[in-house]
């Protein structure tokens, strides 16, 4: 057995004198007595001292037994049979690792994750960074301490990471021969997503007795997997006072094409470019920012490209996806006058992200071909940008469409009051009453809402926790600008269909809407709104026999709850490295939620109706699942996740644990066998 | 504090011994004594109390003859009387050094000689005459019987001198006085009977046989009954050099159904043998012992 902290548990064995002075004490204060019934006393003893020396036996035994518990809590012992594995830490510092979870990054949360590995791996560690080339940092040593300050040293890089960096960097390794385990932290958006084949051929030229551990430090899925590769600043340098040219190598790691991805040069925190850039799967492209240069001293330049500035909370976990294909029309105007991707490349991105070309039959005309299509053979019109007035031949179409069913979503930036109008809609009530949210119905926080800027700039139009906010009548204002009269976003029913009216555009160009994760569910919901009562499945996270429960268990009891509170008792299948949890086709249609004991820890919709939506799309539980996700991989890779590094730590846990009720217990019969003696 | 003269009253209490002289002590059956008294003597002759006729035979007084059973009868016949006599007690204390316990509720000792005194003072106080023995393992002092109240001063004396050392030897202490007070007395032996058992009662079937009235009054301390101790004990040995290190609470049990066994033989045994037996715990009242057993025997004997 090995020690993480072999001086702690020496002290600990030291402590076994405690007892021993206990009973020493104990027995010097004794009562003295001249005894005249001396013959039956010895009788007495003689009948019992054997049964008297065992019981004296045990009880001594049990008291070394609990120092010895806590010399082992102390020491940390570590419990594996195996022996103590030599272990290559691979830290990920690429710019990726730059993108923020929440108040911190990832970079941060890997140097968190280094360190208790560290302090729980069972044999000495050499510690390497990945950026395009593995650089080590240490030799094998087990100082934990020192191993956790060189950790802290780690910054991100300004290179990016690849599969043959880090296949070349393991296999250069000067150490190769002494490492017994590779354990990669990194949040694999940049080598692994589609590139799985890149790792299976690092594990098996490691071969099988040296197995690699992934350590995934944000497994969000359905971000743009983007990252900067290189950058480079004017060779002449910079200089004040004037634009200075900064070339950014940007690839697209992921296995779809991004468009019009927005790539951002900070100085000193204040945004000074923007370029836009599109990504076919695996290319890489050199962007050319620029930079004012007004101050003096050194400055710090960065360069963040999405999902980084979007907060880990902002994802939605809504997903949509219609029993049966839907046909939806897409009406472009022609004269948009820029350059770069269509109006509706944001909208058709959404539909591929939540159902894909299989569920959505989705098309795009001009508004002078709209007078060619059958509005009939469609569930959805969406318009981007394109007016709607009163007398236009479309209009009394569209209106026709929405009366007998269909959806209709249009983007405008503009009033949207000409577009209710040409539909023959009113809007006064819309103009005059600012819709408010009913907070006490959605909670704290639940509600989209536009930043609180006084213009309406799409650029800053962040989706926070999607919530639908309704006012009297038929009205839904679904997002709500603060501090203006304005409605952005507008929902009315017109005979058995309903139109969706919002007060913007998804310019390309103007907004990095799209990266936003958020946008995807935005979008959405829009369709979700704006489509006839027809059931549609909706489940959260993913398919239904691919939900994931969060730190399944097969030691706990998981129930299916329905919204009337009725269980329904599942079972864990699998095998006990990776248990599955059975979940049977739900009976009905509704909002379901998975428990653990009474505690809910996956909630679900199947087969919910419009009209039922009004779903709890961020929960946090969902939020918590989704970090739980796995990336699959070939070969002699295992996923390492952070409650099994952990599990040394429950260990000591439980010693540290023993040792205090065996220490409660051994101290209240001391004090009872003084108190008592102490009785004359 | 008493003075010197009257140092012999440390065991006298006069209340309790008020109340036991009113109660009386009768012995149970037949004893001879050497003056005349209030109790039944195993001789006839011819004194106050009339007892029978028998044959008139060669030798008899003729003046004893009854001539109105011989005008009845025509036969002759003599009259017999009962007479009636004093008895002697013997108070047998045991002054060994086990008697020397103590743990809360005083000497042993001490408590012993309470009873000695106030039952010597009973006796006396009812014209009977008592005497005293101390011994551990020998006759360490002998007080003669008298019917005089200087007895119970002196008995008082003894034990106020007297210093438990050795060891008891009651089994033969028990059978030399045998040979030295003759028949049919009253003997009380005060002891802890921490001796052997078959040993002890070896002298008391001793005295048995000699037509003695024994009766044995068992002094036992509580603690040594109930072992109500914990911790850790060290025992010393009274009547020795041993030592013992005992945990209160683990041997009680033990120990307690050892002694229990041990008292209940000894009960048993004086029953066999139809003696009285007073266990005297010592943190009772003697008087209240002494009452109660005196009640009894009154009951038991009229």
């Amino acid at each position: 057995m090995a020690f993480l902290n072999p001086n702690l548990a020496l002290l600990g064995i030291g402590f076994l004198i405690i007892p021993i002075l206990i009973v020493l004490f104990i027995h010097r204060r004794r009562l003295v007595l001249r005894w005249a019934a001396y013959h039956w006393m010895e009788l007495a003893l003689a009948k019992k001292r054997r049964k008297l020396r065992v019981t004296e036996l045990l009880k001594l035994l049990s008291k070394l037994l609990l120092i010895l518990a806590l010399a082992l809590a102390l020491g940390r012992p570590m419990l594996k049979v195996e022996r103590a594995r030599r272990t290559l830490l691979v830290v990920d510092h690429s710019p990726s690792m730059q993108t923020r979870l929440g108040e911190a990054t990832r970079m941060d949360r890997a140097r968190e994750l280094a360190r208790r590995l560290v302090d729980a791996s069972d044999g000495p560690v050499a510690i390497a960074t990945l950026d395009d080339h593995l650089t080590p940092l240490s030799q094998f040593q087990e100082d934990r301490q020192a191993l956790g300050q060189l950790i802290s040293t780690i910054a991100p890089s300004t290179r990016g990471d690849t599969a043959r960096s880090l296949i070349d960097g393991v296999l250069a390794y000067p150490s190769l021969s002494e490492v017994e385990q590779l354990v990669i932290i990194s949040d694999f958006q940049a080598q692994w997503y589609g590139e799985p084949e890149a790792l299976s051929e690092l594990a098996s030229r490691l071969g099988a007795d040296r197995p690699v551990q992934l350590v995934p430090v944000d497994s969000r899925t359905g971000l743009a997997n983007v990252g900067v590769v290189e950058s480079r600043l004017p060779p002449e340098g910079m200089h004040r006072g004037r634009e200075n040219e900064i070339q950014v190598l940007v690839r697209n790691f992921g296995a779809a094409a991004v468009m019009s991805l927005p790539v951002t040069l900070a100085n000193d925190g204040r945004a000074q470019d923007r370029a836009l850039v599109d990504l076919p799967p695996g290319e890489a492209k050199w962007v050319h920012l620029s930079s004012h240069n007004d101050g003096f001293g050194p400055q710090q330049l960065a360069i963040s490209v999405p999902p980084d500035t979007y907060p880990v909370d902002d994802v939605l976990l809504l997903a949509v996806a219609p029993l049966r294909p839907r046909n939806i029309l897409g009406v472009i105007r022609a004269e948009h006058g820029r350059d770069g991707p269509e109006p509706d490349v944001f909208f058709r991105s959404a539909l591929n992200a939540v159902g894909g070309t299989e569920q959505w039959n989705y098309r795009t005309v001009r508004p002078e071909q709209l007078a060619t299509e059958n509005p009939a053979n469609y569930d959805v019109i969406v318009l981007f940008g394109v007016p709607v007035r009163t007398g236009d031949s479309h209009a009394e179409d569209l209106r026709t469409f929405v009366e007998r069913g269909g959806g209709m979503i249009a983007f405008d930036d503009g009033q949207t009051e000409g577009i209710w109008t040409a539909l023959g809609m009113s809007c006064g009530d819309i103009s005059e009453t600012v819709v408010t949210p009913d907070r006490g119905r959605l909670g704290d926080g639940c509600f989209g809402f536009m930043a609180d800027s006084p213009e309406l700039a799409p650029d800053l139009i962040h989706f926070y926790r999607w919530r639908s906010v309704t006012a009297a009548g038929d009205t839904r204002a679904l997002l709500h600008v603060t501090g203006a009269t304005d409605p952005v976003v507008v929902r009315k029913t017109l005979g058995t269909g309903a139109a969706i009216c919002a007060g913007f555009g998804l310019y390309p160009g103007a907004t990095d809407l799209y990266y936003n994760p958020n946008v995807v569910q935005f979008c959405a919901r829009l369709v979700w709104d704006v489509l006839a009562d027809d059931p549609v499945r909706v489940f959260t996270a993913s398919t239904l026999p691919g939900l994931r429960v969060p730190g399944l268990d097969r030691a706990n009891r998981y129930a299916l709850a329905d919204a009337k509170g009725v269980h329904m008792p599942l079972r864990v299948q699998g095998t006990p490295r990776r248990p599955e949890l059975s979940i049977p086709t739900p009976p009905e249609a509704g909002f379901y939620a998975i428990t653990q004991g009474d505690r809910p820890v996956l909630r679900f919709a199947y087969n919910v109706t419009r009209t039922d939506s009004d779903i709890r799309t961020a929960a946090v539980e969902l939020a918590d699942s989704l970090e739980d996700e796995q990336v699959s991989h070939k070969g002699q890779v295992g996923i390492l996740t952070e409650g099994q590094f952990g599990k040394m730590t429950s260990t000591r846990e439980l010693l540290v644990a023993a040792f205090v009720l065996l220490a409660c217990a051994v101290v209240l019969e001391n004090v009872a066998h003084f108190v008592l003696g102490s009785r004359r | 504090m008493p003075t010197p003269q009257r140092r012999w009253l440390k065991y006298v209490d006069a209340e309790t011994v008020a109340r036991l002289c009113h109660m009386g002590l009768k012995p149970a059956g037949l004893v001879e004594g050497h003056l005349v008294g209030d109790h039944r003597s195993p001789f006839h002759g011819f004194a106050i109390e009339f007892a029978g006729h028998r044959q008139y035979v060669p030798g008899d007084d003729p003046k004893h003859l009854d001539w109105r059973a011989y005008s009845r009868t025509g036969r002759y016949l003599v009259k017999q009387y009962e007479q009636e006599t004093n008895f002697n007690a013997h108070m047998v204390v045991d002054v060994s050094e086990t008697m020397l316990f103590e743990h809360e509720h005083g000497r042993k000792i001490d408590y012993a000689a309470f009873i000695a005194v106030a039952l010597a003072h009973v006796i006396v106080n009812q014209s009977d005459a008592v005497g005293a023995l101390l011994f551990d393992n020998d006759i360490r002092q002998l007080i003669r019987v008298s019917t005089s109240t200087d007895v119970v001063a002196n008995i008082s004396e003894a034990l106020i001198g007297t210093e438990p050392k050795n060891a008891s030897a009651i089994g033969d202490v028990l059978c030399l006085l045998a040979e030295r007070i003759g028949r049919r007395q009253v003997v009380f032996i005060i002891s802890d009977f921490f001796a052997d058992v078959e040993d002890t009662f070896r002298g008391v079937r001793r005295l048995l046989d000699d037509r003695h009235e024994i009766v044995l009054l068992h002094l036992v301390d509580p603690v040594e009954i109930d072992f109500e101790l914990n911790g850790k004990i060290r025992l010393l040995e009274l009547e020795g050099a041993g030592k013992l290190e005992v945990v209160g609470h683990e041997i009680r049990e033990s120990y307690c159904e050892l002694f229990r066994e041990y008292l209940t033989d000894i009960s048993a045994r004086a029953a066999r043998l139809g003696i009285d037996y007073v266990l005297c715990r010592t943190d009772e009242s003697f008087g209240q012992h002494l009452a109660e057993y005196l009640s009894r025997r009154a009951l038991k004997y009229g």
